[in-house]
């Protein structure tokens, strides 16, 4: 047997060796960040239901109605609702009662007045929602 | 030295130079077999720990199987699992068990200090390592416990289940015992009925709005409290999916103390009961009528005061002084008129069949446990037959009544109540149909007719076309009905120009009060608390006014049909009816 390779054998399985452990070692210590985080992740989420089962018991219906009813809110009325349709078109009341001056082809210079367009059946709105 | 020449001076020719060398390579590989063998148990060990490290639990805070959350229909939480600390001594540590009973039951509270004592005590003279004190203690507790620094104390986490809405739902959430297991409601379906596929989704969205629900809560709750009722349902459904909006059982109680809930209180009178509900179920005995194609709206039908079926007679709490029409029949809750209009159809065979159909024999279709069966006569003689147009000799539950009457007043199709929420988005198939849209078309109508000129009026609402139907039924008891004791009901149906929500109201023995007018008459005591929930609810789902030319086209079918000659009730009777028809 030669020594040359046998020591040589052995120093690599030695520094082979060293080198699992260190990568188990590393291995190791990730695990245990890996855990910490898990850990930490549960906490938070335990954490957060506290969080959202207090905000529903400080929004229970007994708590709002009467702090509603303090603010001066009120129930939403049927009355307070206006279709899309039955409000006023919105071009129509940008030119209403403006007024644009024309020179006519004799020279003289008229000044046009756009009428409000509004239908006042349309104007007076069904449901009674904008009042003057 | 260099390699080949320690080779070359094994190989010596000095003998005892040689030994000597042999002996040094001899105790060199002992020694590196000893480092090996060092090595691998090195090795060995490293990951020894870590099992170590694994088998301790990975979080003091992870749930051994949480229960999902529940949620209305827009995400409001209604029941939720958290984590609570609750408190144990190791009785070995503790040196002093007086201090450390006294310093406990400071932060604790509720707790007595000697008895707290006396019991570490013993369990310290016993050798035991656990003595709890305090279950399921605030987190303030739990910190002030921290803080302090007791090595004795031992901090314990368990899942607990809250019900934030407290008694809002309390009936349909159900509650769970000490060990998160589901009692009643859809925690109990949730544990084992047809909610158990559910068990480990995250979070279920029922089909409730707690808005719609508080708004039946507070408004039943008015008319129970004012009647002095012993009981009531209220339910709002979705009429085009079934989806109940609401549901409230009064009297009710506090989801998060359900085990010390009475048996009055954990009843859900909305399922779980089986009423004979009056004239509520002439809006069944009519479209059963008119969908046989042999009676018609306006076909008139003679009301004698009395109607004998055998052994038995009939009659009206409001007798009728001149012949009514069908429709008529329906608003002013005739029941000898009912009767007569289903012997006019055929007698019992269509009648059955449309209860049949709507599925009246058999138990409501809900997700919950606690459904009761329907109490069906088995053989039909035209005393039964006449006394169930009428809503007598039959029991159903409030929820597959108010199922039926969906089905009828939507679009003619079978709808089935759910608390699941329906996932947005995926279009709705509707069930197979049971009356003909014309069928549909003529009870909407009537309905109207109840709250427009019937028993109803109390039920109208500004700006929604609202219908209905009253029912004041007497309540049965050992051998016949009791004297005085009624169920007061009304069923109503919004908006009828595109009918898309029903509501349902039920006051189990209401007392006369002057607000009802000293009577307790479904139209006087459940009316009301329909039209008010309409009133709150409407606006908030979002349902635009009703379209006016509806109502005119009510009212123009009204004015066609009615008599012409106005009737007085108070005045000389006139048995005059419009001549034309």
């Amino acid at each position: 047997m030669s020594v040359r390779p046998a020591v040589l054998t052995g120093i690599a399985a030695l520094l082979v060796a060293m080198g699992v452990f260190e990568l188990k070692r590393l291995v190791h210590e990730r695990e245990r960040e890996l855990a910490r985080l898990e850990r930490a992740i549960a906490e938070e989420r335990a954490r957060i239901r506290t969080l959202r089962a207090d905000l529903a018991w400080l929004r229970r219906p007994e708590r709002i109605a009467p702090l509603a009813h303090e603010l001066g809110l009120e129930p939403a009325r049927l009355d307070r609702f206006v279709r899309t349709e039955d409000l006023p078109d919105a071009a129509a009341l940008a030119f209403a009662g403006r007024s644009l001056t024309v020179e006519l082809a004799a020279g003289e210079a008229v000044e046009l007045r756009f009428k409000p367009i509004v239908a006042p059946e349309r104007a007076n709105l069904r449901s009674g929602g904008i009042r003057p | 030295m260099s390699w080949s020449a320690l080779d070359a001076s094994l190989e010596s020719p000095d003998p005892a130079l040689a030994l000597g060398r042999r002996r040094l390579v001899l105790v060199g590989a002992v020694f590196v077999v000893l480092f090996a063998g060092l090595g691998a148990r090195l090795l060995h060990l490293a990951p020894e720990e870590r099992t170590i490290e694994a088998a301790a639990p990975p979080s003091p805070v992870e749930p051994v199987r949480r229960r999902p959350d529940l949620v209305d229909r827009r995400g409001e939480l209604l029941a939720i699992d958290v984590p609570v600390p609750s408190l144990a001594v190791d009785p070995l540590l503790v040196s002093d068990p007086r201090r450390t009973a006294e310093r406990l039951a400071r932060i604790v509270g509720g707790v007595d200090p000697a008895v707290l004592e006396r019991r570490i005590a013993k369990a310290k003279a016993a050798g035991r390592r656990f003595e709890w004190v305090a279950h399921r203690v605030p987190p303030t507790a739990e910190r002030a416990v921290l803080e302090a620094g007791l090595p004795e104390v031992l901090l314990r986490t368990s899942e607990h289940r809250v019900y934030p809405k407290g008694q809002a739902a309390a009936h349909l959430l159900g509650f769970v015992d000490i060990d998160n297991r589901g009692l009643a409601g859809v925690e109990h379906a949730l544990d084992h009925g047809r909610l158990v596929a559910l068990r480990d989704s995250r979070e279920i969205a029922l089909s409730l709005d707690l808005r719609v629900q508080e708004a039946v809560r507070d408004e039943l709750g008015r008319a129970f409290r004012e009647f002095r009722a012993i009981g009531a349902c209220g339910l709002v459904m979705d009429i085009r999916t079934g989806e109940l909006l609401a549901l409230v059982s009064l009297p009710d109680f506090d989801a998060n103390r359900g085990g010390s809930a009475r048996p009055e209180q954990r009843k859900n009178r909305c399922t779980g009961g089986s009423y004979e509900l009056g004239s509520l179920f002439k809006v069944l005995s009519h479209a059963a009528a008119l969908d046989s194609g042999r009676v018609r709206v306006g076909q008139r039908f003679e009301i004698p005061p009395a109607l004998r079926i055998g052994r038995h007679t009939i009659r009206d709490v409001h007798p009728a002084r001149r012949p009514f029409t069908a429709a008529e029949i329906f608003a002013h809750s005739s029941n000898i008129g009912t009767a007569q209009m289903v012997f006019a159809a055929g007698g019992a065979e269509p009648l059955r069949a449309m209860l049949g159909r709507l599925g009246l024999f058999e138990r409501a279709s809900l997700e919950i446990l606690e459904i009761a069966r329907p109490q069906v006569q088995k053989s039909w003689p035209d005393v039964v037959t006449a006394t169930v147009s009428f809503g007598h000799g039959i029991a159903v539950s409030p929820l597959r009544f108010a199922e039926a009457v969906a089905s009828l007043a939507g679009d003619g199709t079978l709808v089935r109540a759910t608390l699941l929420k329906r996932p947005e988005g995926v279009p709705f198939e509707p069930g197979p149909r049971v009356v003909s849209r014309r069928t549909v078309e003529d009870l909407r109508w009537m309905m109207w007719l109840t709250v427009a000129e019937g028993t109803a009026k109390k039920a109208a609402v500004p700006g929604y076309l609202v219908g209905g139907k009253t029912g004041t039924a007497d309540k049965p008891g050992r051998g016949g009905y009791r004297r005085g004791a009624v169920l007061a009901s009304f069923v109503g149906v919004f908006p009828l120009d595109a009918p898309r929500y029903l509501v349902l109201a039920i006051v189990d023995e209401p007392k006369a009060t002057a607000a009802s007018g000293g009577t307790r008459y479904g139209g006087q005591v459940a009316a009301p608390v329909v039209a008010s929930v309409i009133a709150r609810i409407g606006p908030l789902l979002g349902v635009p006014r009703s379209d006016p030319a509806v109502e005119a086209r009510f009212r123009e079918r009204w004015a066609a049909m009615r008599p012409t000659v106005q009737l007085d009730t108070g005045g000389p009777r006139l048995a005059a009816v419009d001549a034309r028809r």
